[in-house]
């Protein structure tokens, strides 16, 4: 359930966001808190908040956890469920060893949420993308 | 001034740097006219043309040699038209069986005399010339005293070198002791070719089937003619040929497949015995072709011998003139019924065909071969319509029968115990739809080659040679009985063996291995003194007394042997491109060095002439020939004087047939109409054949012989009893069938399982698994990678399950490949499960072929 | 234009694994870090079930999102060149893995050692090519991304020739893995050539991309059945 609430979550600020110049109105609390991680995204993407020079997705050091996690306080199940990839999920390496302590393996589609066109994160997927 | 190699490739990288790689196609420009100005010095690349001899499919290759070095292995474009258009990945990584510093590289001499696969053989390098002395000596006191106590066993390196200088070897010696490997593969299969139609091998014509029913036959894993079945199957149900196939694993092929159809192991015959009946009881047969061209209409007496005349002429009832007469012309034989001749009642061999068949209805197939009925009924069906009895086509102005279905198969029919009667039911199931060198059916393969196969067998005793071919207790084994050496070894007496075997030379296989029931075949090895010519230290090796090195399939010449088609045919040569260990020697020279040392050259070297049939160009005595020199000797014979030159650029010459050879030389020639011989739909010779055991028996008072078991194996039509091998039988308390199969990245010889390519191919090919079904594995709660044991009654192994949807419930699968031995190996070329050390041995007592699939067994969680 | 494509008939493949084999034997693969993977799996329950077998490699996409991380943390050790083949500077790559969790395919390949000896303690004439003498794509250093490169090193001799349009036609200049494979399920050509066969291959079979969602573009295209495979 928290899945899907992440994904209905990262849906919404994705039609919320689509338009940075246009003005916001904030309707619940619930917006509200996306809106503080949205600022907090923006923030991150400018360099007023550092997240660390080293370019590392190690698990806890890593840049790339310190960013989804220590800054934009996102829960570890967000984004890792599952123990393993499902036998048709298309991906190499998907047999190779995770690390112990990681609670799931990360569907990549779970970026999409955030990184996807118009997504309150950085554009990695998008141009394209058809829905 | 030039510039190196290492150069340009820093000035390239530093300029491609420069542009981050953003505008590769500047930088590229860039590169080239620099390179241009510069004259760089690169690699000496080179393309030679070979054949590949990883398998028995021999693919033409395109070797890329880089400063002499194999850089990599291609397939060759210009053998696409004829067979292969691509390689598999045993031959892309075959760099590997050249390049393995496992390889053996100097002779070795056994110091510690205690052998056993448990056993270090403490070996010392010994300088060929020892080698050499020692073996020669040893043969020089067998061949004085008497030549039959040599063995010579071949499995793959019949095709390294060939066959043939060992046979002319072993004649030049005295022995009749020279044992091929065909039954641990499909001899069965060919025997039951050669009791039907005269010789062996069948191919689907594929390019006009429309329908393929393959039975177990895997050619998109690994079996001969696999890399053409393989693009040609595809290429043809992109047409719409529809396949269809029957085995209990889900094979690559089945995955392939329209339709998976997991039959219980064994049980083949009885679905092919119950469509049989399908088809005849709704008249859905090809009259015509089991009239004019099969002994379906001879007339079968009480005793199961066929009504003859004085001239021993096959009679048929003549439905002109109402009487028992010989097929010639004007006479018209029926097919179905039974006659009065001279006071005595016959049946005509199709009407005893019926009627023997008559309980195996659709109900009791899928009672016992575990099949849905409505499938039976659909198969039959389906069979039937897309046979297209009747129909003809003009092909290039020959009028051909059309009829575009074909069965297949290769061990799924033919390694069992009744494996002989297994493909004689698949062929008169297509007798009765009359495919058999029709357009889109099955091609047969030079039709009556060999006339005494359609001759009762001797039974021989005492048998001529160690593997008892041919004799009392494998009449009909034409293809030698491979895993039986070693027991007549253990025992000669029993077996009636004039002589006690002393000494095994083994050629390129790793036989006690991959054969069943392996701790027998291993005792055996400890009885004579064995020199093993390998690669690598197989577990055969291990056993040896003396090994010498061979020369890889890349470092050695040969006139390779090819694979066929229906539609084209090729001669091609295999040529050295390395020699990666300086080794001096190979089989070929090897031989030439023991004829020579023993005094034999000239005869051998007169039976060398004769293997190979040189009569235009023959080897002459007084003199050697290197391997390359005698290539091109086979060569201008076999292309008919083509220059050798174009043998080393191209690799091969081939040949598109015609229509009139393809369709029109086999049993349209040799069988159809009156007063031809008949193809055998009824197999009389065993009926004699089993007359001459019973004879053998009594005479030699043969305890051993079982006759009940020769008496049912020996048929001369299949039975249903046939889908109930020994151990189905009594092997109570064991509650999986176990079957064996192959991977795409090993065979059995050993040099594959050293192949860091082939190993690393991905997470799953180092080591083999039992595959089991979800819902088993579920009862037994046992999942993917846990530890299990598999009981048979021979013995147990230890491996990892691997849990499947693609496997009937009942049935457990090991790859048979896996599990290597060798103390000469390192252990990661040594995991997985060696599953042939507990199969049973119930072989086939027509044939000789091992029951490779017929074992039951239990499984323990560990 | 240029742009250099793959077409994968899952239909066809078999998942024999000669086009790994070729690929290993091409690219001299760092342990645990292949270029192309077979995805193999089962669909369905017993008895109505078939294995499904799909290769995998870099999909060299249009907006290739490895780039993107890569550039967006001032690395730029990833590019697309203009015939499409998407390239790591082993020089310039840090290691950092980014490119990893990004790609929806799982391509990036972060090698944790050099290429291995293939017989560990023991040499063989095929590895004693000196590094130096090796493509600069060939040249791999530790702890850094590597993937499938389209065969570059054998595509950029073409270029050098004069002759891209033979591209996919030759064998020399074409990808290994598009070389070997025994049932002809692979194609490697030039999707804006008129007359290619990948174009020809992809509008008759139907050919798609991947995961089509994450909208990045891959340049290999797969027959697939029921949208999947």
């Amino acid at each position: 359930m928290q899945r899907s609430g992440f994904i209905l979550l990262a849906c919404m600020l994705t039609s919320v966001f689509a338009d940075p110049q246009k003005s916001l109105e904030i309707r619940s609390t619930e917006e509200l808190k996306t809106m503080n991680l949205a600022r907090i995204a923006e923030q991150i993407r400018n360099g007023e908040i550092d997240v660390g020079k080293e370019y590392s997705t190690n698990f806890k050091t890593g840049r790339f956890h310190i960013i989804h996690a220590d800054k934009l306080l996102i829960d570890c199940n967000n984004c890792h469920y599952g123990s393993e990839y499902k036998a048709d999920y298309q991906l190499m390496s998907k047999h190779k060893p995770m690390p112990d302590k990681i609670p799931g393996r990360l569907q990549r589609s779970v970026c999409l949420g955030c990184h996807g066109e118009g997504g309150i994160a950085t554009h990695l997927y998008g141009r394209s993308a058809t829905w | 001034m030039p510039v190196s190699r290492r150069e340009f490739l820093k000035i390239s990288a530093a300029l491609l740097a420069a542009a981050k790689l953003a505008t590769p196609l500047n930088v590229i420009a860039a590169v080239a006219s620099q390179a241009k100005q510069a004259s760089i010095v690169e690699s000496s690349i080179r393309y030679v043309k070979s054949t590949c001899a990883h398998c028995v499919n021999f693919c033409g290759i395109n070797i890329k040699m880089e400063n002499d070095v194999i850089r990599a292995i291609y397939p060759d474009p210009e053998r696409a038209p004829f067979y292969n258009v691509g390689i598999c990945p045993k031959g892309v990584a075959g760099v590997f069986n050249t390049y393995n510093p496992y390889r053996i590289k100097k002779p070795l001499k056994r110091t510690n005399p205690k052998k056993g696969l448990d056993q270090d053989p403490g070996w010392v390098e010994i300088s060929w010339e020892e080698a050499f002395d020692t073996i020669i000596g040893k043969l020089q006191a067998i061949r004085d005293d008497d030549p039959r106590k040599l063995i010579w066993q071949h499995g793959h390196g019949k095709y390294l070198i060939g066959d043939k200088f060992p046979k002319a070897f072993a004649k030049a010696f005295g022995t009749p002791n020279l044992v091929h490997r065909t039954t641990t593969c499909e001899a069965a299969r060919h025997v039951a070719d050669e009791l039907t139609w005269g010789y062996h091998g069948f191919l689907p014509d594929i390019e006009h089937c429309n329908f393929l029913l393959n039975f177990g036959g895997n050619y998109f894993e690994a079996e001969q003619f696999a890399r053409w079945l393989d693009h040609a199957t595809t290429d043809a149900k992109e047409r719409g040929m529809k396949i269809v196939v029957i085995d209990p694993r889900l094979s690559t092929t089945a995955s392939k497949a329209d339709e998976w159809i997991p039959i219980r192991p064994g049980k083949d015959v009885v679905l092919i015995l119950g469509l049989a009946r399908l088809l005849i009881q709704q008249n859905t047969i090809d009259e015509e072709f089991l009239l004019s061209t099969t002994n379906a209409t001879a007339l079968v007496a009480d005793d199961a011998t066929l009504l003859k005349d004085r001239e021993g002429r096959v009679l048929v009832w003549d439905e002109v003139s109402k009487s028992a007469k010989p097929f010639i012309d004007g006479v018209k034989p029926a097919l179905r019924g039974s006659y009065l001749v001279d006071g005595k009642t016959y049946v005509t061999a199709f009407q005893d065909f019926s009627d023997s068949i008559a309980s195996i209805t659709p109900a009791y197939v899928a009672e016992v071969a575990g099949i849905p009925e409505k499938k039976v009924r659909w198969l039959a069906e389906e069979l039937a319509r897309q046979a297209k009895i009747g129909a003809t086509v003009i092909m290039d102005g020959h009028k051909l029968r059309y009829r575009p279905v074909a069965i297949h198969t290769f061990r799924g029919l033919s390694a069992k115990e009744f494996g002989v009667q297994n493909w004689r039911a698949g062929l008169i199931l297509q007798m009765l739809i009359g495919n058999i060198d029709a357009l889109g059916g099955i091609n047969l393969h030079d039709v009556y080659k060999k006339p005494q196969y359609f001759e009762p067998s001797k039974a021989e005793y005492p048998p001529r040679s160690v593997d008892l071919r041919e004799s009392v207790f494998f009449p009909h084994a034409t293809h030698h009985v491979a895993q039986q050496v070693a027991l007549t070894v253990l025992n000669p007496q029993r077996y009636g063996l004039e002589y006690t075997p002393e000494m095994q030379i083994f050629y390129a296989t790793n036989r006690p291995f991959s054969t069943s029931d392996t701790q027998k075949q291993f005792e055996s090895l400890k009885k004579t003194y064995n020199v093993v010519i390998e690669l690598v230290m197989s577990e055969t090796a291990q056993m040896a007394d003396i090994v010498l090195p061979d020369l890889s399939y890349l470092e050695s010449w040969h006139l390779s042997p090819t694979r066929y088609t229906p539609h084209t045919k090729h001669t091609a040569i295999r040529q050295p491109v390395t020699n990666a260990y300086n080794i001096p020697h190979d089989a070929y020279s090897i031989l030439w060095q023991l004829a020579k040392g023993l005094g034999i050259l000239d005869e051998y070297i007169n039976n060398i002439n004769k293997q190979w049939k040189l009569k235009k160009h023959p080897l002459k005595t007084g003199r050697d020939y290197t391997a390359e020199q005698f290539v091109e000797q086979i060569w201008m014979e076999k292309s008919k004087g083509k220059d050798f030159a174009y043998a080393k650029e191209h690799g091969f010459i081939g040949q598109h047939l015609t229509v009139e050879k393809t369709y029109l030389s086999g049993v349209e020639k040799k069988f159809k109409g009156p007063g031809k011989l008949k193809m055998n739909f009824y197999a009389e010779q065993l009926v004699h054949t089993l007359s001459n055991v019973k004879q053998q028996k009594k005479q030699h008072r043969l305890d051993m012989i079982d006759l009940d078991r020769y008496q049912l194996a020996l048929s001369p039509l299949p039975k249903k009893e046939h889908g109930f091998p020994t151990p189905h039988r009594e092997a109570k308390g064991f509650p999986f069938y176990l079957i064996t199969y192959k991977r795409m990245y090993r065979n059995q010889s050993g040099n594959t399982a050293l192949n860091p390519i082939l190993n690393a191919l991905g997470p799953d090919v180092q080591e083999n698994f039992v595959l089991i079904n979800r819902k088993s594995a579920d009862e037994l709660n046992i999942k993917t990678g846990e530890q299990v044991i598999v009981e048979t009654r021979v013995g147990k192994v230890q491996g990892k399950a691997k849990v499947v949807e693609g496997i009937r419930p009942d049935t457990l699968a090991v790859s048979y490949h896996y599990g290597q031995q060798s103390l000469g190996f390192p252990e990661d070329a040594r995991q997985g499960i060696w599953i042939n050390s507990v199969l049973e041995n119930y072989s086939d007592v027509v044939s000789g072929m091992e029951s490779f699939n017929d074992s039951k067994c239990k499984l323990i969680k560990v | 234009m240029t742009k250099l494509v793959r077409v994968i008939d899952m239909e066809r493949c078999m998942g024999c694994r000669s086009c790994i084999a070729a690929c290993h034997m091409e690219n001299h693969y760092t342990p645990g870090s292949p270029w192309n993977e077979m995805v193999e799996y089962e669909n369905g329950t017993y008895p109505d079930v078939r294995s499904i077998f799909g290769t995998m490699a870099c999909m060299h996409c249009e907006d290739a999102p490895c780039q993107k991380i890569c550039d967006e943390i001032d690395v730029h050790a990833i590019s697309k060149n203009e015939y499409g083949v998407v390239l790591v500077d082993y020089e310039k790559c840090t290691g950092c893995g980014y490119c990893a969790p990004v790609c929806p395919y799982g391509v990036p390949q972060i090698n944790k050692q050099q290429p291995q000896p293939l017989y560990p303690g023991k040499e063989t004439p095929y590895e004693e090519i000196p590094l130096a003498q090796r493509h600069p794509l060939h040249q791999k250093k530790a702890n850094v991304m590597e993937k499938c490169t389209f065969c570059w090193h054998k595509l950029e001799k073409a270029i050098a020739a004069g002759e891209p349009e033979l591209i996919g036609k030759k064998p020399e200049y074409t990808p290994s893995c598009d070389l070997v494979c025994p049932v002809n399920a692979r194609l490697f050509g030039d999707i804006d050539q008129e007359d290619s066969k990948v174009r020809e291959y992809i509008g008759k079979k139907k050919a798609a991309q991947l995961k089509k969602e994450f909208g990045t573009s891959p340049q290999v295209y797969y027959v697939v059945r029921g949208g999947d495979f």
